[in-house]
């Protein structure tokens, strides 16, 4: 149950209401919401309790969501939260674009140069690689890392990577990665998430292969709960019975999202349609339906990319993403975010 | 005019403002004289044959480019 207070209350108003919850057992925790207190009660309130809360003065509405989920959804907050990914605001109205190679490789530097010139506004490249087979390339580990970071800094575009293992926490920090993503085959990896939770840096955490909304949201609760401030869904495709494309892009449950949960969007096209000709059309109805965000695969030459060649873009490909994105934001009221800075030279 | 033309009217002249407005932020740092600032009107021109009065249009191409650089 989500306990929504009228504006203006009292921290001691607040606060004698959570008491009241957790004399009986119930734990509570309070939204970061600045404009009205609102705090969750994470365990079932009891229905006398319950409507003991509902006649207090103070207390507007409570709210229970449709799944257990509870600090991921819509009415924990006020508005849209903001995940904010080394300067670039992922939520706050604003359109970004993600990209890079499916792998960091020793074109990493021109990869960066291109997604700079491209128009986007964070750096990906993939270190550690989730592999359906043993015996593909399994990434640079943390000298991935390094390259990919490096490569970030000097075009001034934020980075984001794959973690796999709760173990690799430490290159991630070391490497100052503004993002960590979670991949698909990991979103209920639960032991990964806890460990990443308390990183303090955002998180992506991509939609499972066959996850439902309710299994995704819980994936991203287990973040919340965790400690973790900034967790932005990526809806990459499910598993369906059609074979004519890699994956379906599940892009009926953006507007769903948007009425469920508070978080933050992005659409990784790529993925999902595993051919480079469909990833333009899919990103423009990313944008059109209401994504945060568009994640791409972009490579100076893709017939020497590591992984996943058959859907990296080429540099003109990225600039007419971002182009397209730049007028459908524009026509459904938003805009896109302005590219970061490139830091002065020392 | 019905409702359902002056909504779809409202919708098309909103998309129009903020299309405008995401040019001239596009603008914002890209220098006074540079060639590229200009709407690529001939192009534009003969890729489009609507309704709407091509010597018009020419006008409000200018007048984009103005408005994008802040002039009256």
């Amino acid at each position: 149950m989500i306990i929504r207070f009228q504006p203006g209350t009292t921290a001691a108003d607040v606060q004698a209401v959570r008491e009241r919850l957790e004399s009986e057992g119930v734990r509570t925790i309070l939204s970061p919401e600045s404009a009205r207190p609102i705090f969750a009660a994470v365990d079932k309130v009891p229905p006398t309790l319950q409507a003991e809360i509902e006649s207090n003065e103070r207390v507007e509405s409570t709210v229970t969501p449709k799944g257990a989920w509870r600090l991921a959804a819509r009415s924990f907050r006020e508005a849209p939260s903001v995940a904010d990914i080394g300067g670039v605001r992922l939520g706050a109205g604003e359109v970004s674009i993600i990209a890079g190679p499916c792998s960091v490789d020793h074109l990493m530097e021109e990869a960066a140069i291109q997604v700079r010139r491209g128009g986007a506004h964070i750096l990906r490249g993939g270190a550690y690689k989730p592999r359906t087979s043993p015996y593909s390339f399994q990434g640079f580990g943390k000298e991935g890392l390094r390259k990919l970071k490096d490569a970030g800094e000097k075009v001034g575009l934020p980075v984001v990577s794959e973690i796999m293992d709760a173990a690799h926490v430490g290159p991630f920090v070391e490497h100052d990665i503004d993002c960590l993503q979670v991949g698909a085959r990991n979103m209920q990896n639960f032991t990964l998430l806890k460990a990443i939770a308390q990183v303090g840096k955002p998180v992506l955490l991509k939609r499972g292969l066959a996850a439902t909304v309710d299994e995704w949201l819980y994936s991203a609760e287990y973040l919340l709960a965790g400690g973790c401030q900034g967790v932005v869904l990526c809806e990459r495709g499910i598993r369906t019975f059609e074979t004519a494309t890699r994956n379906t892009l599940d892009l009926t449950i953006l507007p769903l999202l948007r009425e469920i949960t508070h978080l933050p969007v992005v659409v990784d096209p790529a993925h999902a349609a595993g051919i480079a000709s469909l990833i333009t059309p899919l990103s423009r109805a990313s944008v059109a339906v209401g994504a945060d965000g568009i994640a791409v695969e972009v490579h100076p030459d893709p017939s020497q990319a590591r992984s996943d060649a058959d859907q990296a873009l080429l540099e003109g490909e990225l600039v007419q993403i971002v182009a397209e994105a730049r007028v459908m934001a524009a026509v459904t009221g938003r805009r896109l975010h302005a590219q970061p800075r490139i830091p002065d030279k020392a | 005019m019905d409702t359902s033309s002056r909504n779809q009217l409202f919708h098309i002249d909103r998309a129009l403002v903020e299309l405008l407005q995401e040019r001239a932020r596009l603008l914002a740092d890209i220098p006074m004289d540079d060639p590229g600032r200009q709407p690529r009107s001939e192009d534009l021109l003969r890729r489009t044959d609507g309704p709407f009065d091509a010597e018009i249009l020419e006008e409000v191409l200018k007048s984009v480019s103005r408005g994008c650089g802040g002039q009256k």
